[in-house]
């Protein structure tokens, strides 16, 4: 057995593919209003652990690593389908405005906050290890921010219609 | 703009169900839902789709001034006869 193949017998142990190829076949997405909100929250937290305490930044991490694990459920049960699965015009539309909400704020957020690294890293005199450990957490936070923000967005743009 | 449309009125009116109808004119339930509740304009070719399949112009169907309600009509016919 090659080793990819190792890797995806391992992923399907987590049972997270088939749970996305079960949503894909049909399984029913739901608006989820509140899950984002708490994982933006959470990972926030986390980042925010991360750049104020460089002594205790496991802290942020573990924090941080809490929130992606809750985001990372979000886009299997959310409102939108993903890109690859059959979309009519309006899931088409919801997804577009969705993934351009996300891009928006996450440009926006990555520019304030390699400046602010940046900025903490001159007026903190932060050694090179410090500033590699801040900017990977950066990356994660940007990374759960992807998972977060298309979720967020379209379940609150729309209301959920109710079952006939 | 607001679009208007009556799609849940020609809906009960020939007892067609919301997935009945997404079948024929190839989109999910939930978004007959959200044209029927005014939350989503569709595009002209999913428009002329449904007028299709009611069998009626699309002027019956959407509109840009609320459509009078059934209620109106009905009153405004008893009316003039």
């Amino acid at each position: 057995m090659s080793l990819p193949e190792r890797l995806d017998n391992l992923a399907r142990l987590t049972g997270m593919p088939a749970l996305a190829e079960r949503m894909a076949s049909g399984g029913q997405r739901r608006h989820l209003r509140w899950f984002p909100i708490v994982a933006l929250l959470v990972v926030s937290i986390g980042m925010a652990l991360i750049v104020a305490s460089p002594q205790r930044s496991w802290l942020g991490y573990l924090v941080l690593i809490l929130g992606n694990a809750i985001a990372a459920w979000l886009p299997i049960f959310g409102p939108i389908k993903p890109w690859g699965e059959i979309a009519d015009e309006r899931e088409r539309q919801v997804r577009h405005d969705a993934y351009f909400a996300a891009f928006a704020t996450i440009s926006l957020v990555s520019v304030v906050g390699v400046s602010l690294i940046m900025s903490l890293t001159l007026i903190e005199r932060w050694e090179i290890g410090t500033l590699l450990f801040d900017l990977a957490g950066f990356i994660l936070f940007l990374f759960s921010l992807w998972e977060v923000i298309p979720t967020l967005h379209a379940s609150w743009a729309t209301r959920p219609i109710e079952d006939e | 703009m607001d679009i208007y449309n009556r799609i849940a009125v020609f809906r009960a009116e020939r007892g067609t169900s919301r997935r009945a109808l997404a079948d024929a004119v190839g989109v999910n339930p939930q978004t007959i839902g959200y044209l029927e509740r005014g939350d989503y304009n569709p595009s002209l070719e999913l428009a002329m789709r449904i007028a299709a399949y009611f069998d009626v112009a699309i002027e019956h169907l959407f509109s840009f001034q609320p459509f009078e309600s059934v209620a109106v009509a009905l009153r405004r016919t008893d009316t003039a006869e």
